[in-house]
C-alpha cells in the first residue's frame, strides 16, 4: 500500500512516466525509477518497489533497438494506459484498484509472443536485480532487500560488488581498521 | 577459551561463488572451534539455491560442507533453536526500530543477519570467543558503529532519518565481525589457499570484492601491505 504522504508523488511520478513513454525518454524514466526507489527503501512497500522496476524497466525496453518491435511498443502502450488507470484509482483512493492497474502491466506480458515474453522477462528480472542493488545501497540489508524484490541474496551479491560507491559512504561504511580486523581474524586461529 | 566463527549468508555466499569453499575446509581443520550456521543461514545459502539452477552447485557444495561437518548447527555448542529464534525476535525488534522517517520505522536487517548477532550474544554469555563472518554491510555498521548508519540512510535516502531509540543503539554495540577477505587472509598467511604468492592474494581479494564482499579497494590494498 502507498502511503498516504506519497500518493501526490506517485501520481506525479505516474504522470511524468505517460510522457516520457510517449517521447520515448529514457533518461527521465530511469529518473523516476529512482525516485522511487527512496520511498521503496523507506515503506518498503511492494507497490513502490513494483513501479520502480516497471520504470527501469520501461527505460530499458525503449533504449534498445528492439523498442522497434511492434510488440514492445504495444506493451508500451499497455503501460501508459495501465498508469492513467492507477492515477484514476490513487486519486480516488483506491488502492487496491491501483495495485490492480500496475498488476495488469505484469499479466500483459504473458500475452507478448513467446520470444518477446522471454526478452521482456528478462529485461524485467535485470530491473529487479539493479533496484535491490539501490535499495541495498541506501543502506538496507542484503537478506531484507532480496526478500523485498523477490530474489535470492545469491542474484544480489554477484551485482553488489560492481557498484562504485562516494568516498563519503566509503568512510561511513568502514566501520573498523581493516588492520583490527585482521588481528581478530588471525587471533582466531592461534 | 572456547571458539566459534557464526558464518552469516552473505559471507558463505562470497566463498561460495568465487570457489573458495575449500580454502574454508582447510581453515575448518586448523581451527579450535566450530564453524556455526543458524538454521535461517542454511536456508539462504543451501534450501533455497537449491531449487535455483544457477546457483545450486554452490548449493551443493556448500551443502557437502555441511554434511562433512565443517559447519554445525548451534545445537552442536548446546544452543537450542528456540533460544535463538527468542533472541532473533528481541534483536529485529530493537533493529528496525531504531531509525524512522516520516515517523515510520526503517526495517533495516532481517531474521538470518539477526540470528547471527543473536546467536554471538548467546555464545559470549556462555563464554565462548566468538566472532561474526558478515561481507554484507548493514549489520556490520550497526554493531560497530551504529552512528554511522543514520549518516548512510540521510546521505542516500535525502531525508531527515530520525534516531529514535538511543538505547537500542547501545545494544548494538561491542559485535566483532570480520569479512571472508580477512578470513582467505588467514588462510593465505598459513599456506592454505590454492593459488600461492601475492598475485593470487590480490587475485582472490578482487574477486570477493566482485562477488558479494562490501569491501573498499582501499582496505584491499591495506590487506596487501600487511603482508
Amino acid at each position: 500500500m502507498v502511503i498516504k504522504e506519497e500518493i501526490p508523488n506517485v501520481i506525479d511520478i505516474l504522470e511524468k512516466a505517460k510522457k516520457a513513454i510517449e517521447e520515448n525518454d529514457v533518461i527521465l524514466l530511469k529518473e523516476l525509477g529512482n525516485r522511487t526507489i527512496h520511498t521503496a527503501s523507506t515503506a518498503q512497500d511492494t507497490d513502490s518497489i513494483l513501479l520502480a522496476v516497471i520504470m527501469y524497466t520501461l527505460s530499458k525496453l525503449i533504449e534498445r533497438p528492439e523498442h522497434k518491435d511492434k510488440a514492445i511498443k504495444n506493451f508500451c502502450s499497455v503501460c501508459s494506459i495501465s498508469f492513467d488507470k492507477a492515477i484514476e484509482n490513487l486519486k480516488k483512493g483506491k488502492q487496491k484498484e491501483f495495485v490492480a492497474s500496475l498488476e495488469r502491466i505484469q499479466q500483459s506480458i504473458l500475452r507478448l509472443s513467446p520470444q518477446m515474453r522471454d526478452y521482456v522477462k528478462d529485461v524485467m528480472y535485470k530491473a529487479k536485480i539493479n533496484k535491490a542493488s539501490k535499495i541495498y545501497e541506501h543502506g538496507i540489508s542484503m537478506e531484507k532487500t532480496a526478500k523485498l524484490l523477490g530474489i535470492s541474496m545469491w542474484e544480489l551479491a554477484s551485482y553488489t560488488g560492481y557498484k562504485n560507491i562516494s568516498e563519503e559512504e566509503r568512510e561511513l561504511s568502514e566501520t573498523e581498521q581493516v588492520k583490527v580486523r585482521i588481528k581478530t581474524a588471525l587471533e582466531m586461529f592461534e | 577459551m572456547n571458539k566459534a566463527l557464526i558464518f552469516d549468508s552473505s559471507s558463505i555466499i562470497s566463498l561460495a561463488m568465487n570457489s573458495l569453499l575449500p580454502e574454508l575446509r582447510e581453515l575448518k581443520l586448523i581451527f579450535d572451534g566450530d564453524f556455526i550456521i543458524t538454521d535461517e543461514v542454511k536456508y539462504e545459502i543451501i534450501d533455497r539455491p537449491l531449487e535455483i539452477k544457477r546457483f545450486a552447485l554452490e548449493a551443493l557444495q556448500t551443502q557437502e560442507l555441511f554434511d562433512a561437518g565443517i559447519f554445525v548447527k548451534p545445537e552442536k555448542v548446546g544452543i537450542k533453536s528456540s533460544e535463538i529464534t527468542k533472541m532473533t525476535n528481541i534483536i529485529l525488534d530493537k533493529a528496525n526500530t531504531i531509525f524512522e522517517v516520516r515517523k515510520k520505522p526503517v526495517h533495516i536487517i532481517d531474521k538470518g543477519e539477526a540470528s547471527c548477532m543473536a546467536l554471538n550474544r548467546l555464545l559470549l554469555d556462555k563464554g565462548y570467543k566468538s566472532v561474526i563472518v558478515v561481507d554484507e554491510r548493514t549489520t556490520r555498521i550497526l554493531g560497530e558503529k551504529p552512528e554511522n548508519m543514520r549518516k548512510l540512510l540521510e546521505k542516500k535516502l535525502h531525508m531527515n532519518v530520525s534516531q529514535v531509540n538511543d538505547y537500542n543503539i547501545l545494544n548494538f554495540k561491542g559485535f566483532r565481525f570480520i569479512r571472508s577477505s580477512e578470513l582467505i587472509y588467514v588462510a593465505y598467511k598459513k599456506n592454505l589457499t590454492k593459488i600461492k604468492g601475492k598475485k593470487g592474494l590480490d587475485a582472490m581479494l578482487w574477486s570477493l570484492k566482485f562477488k558479494g564482499a562490501a569491501i573498499s579497494d582501499e582496505e584491499i590494498k591495506e590487506i596487501e601491505k600487511l603482508n
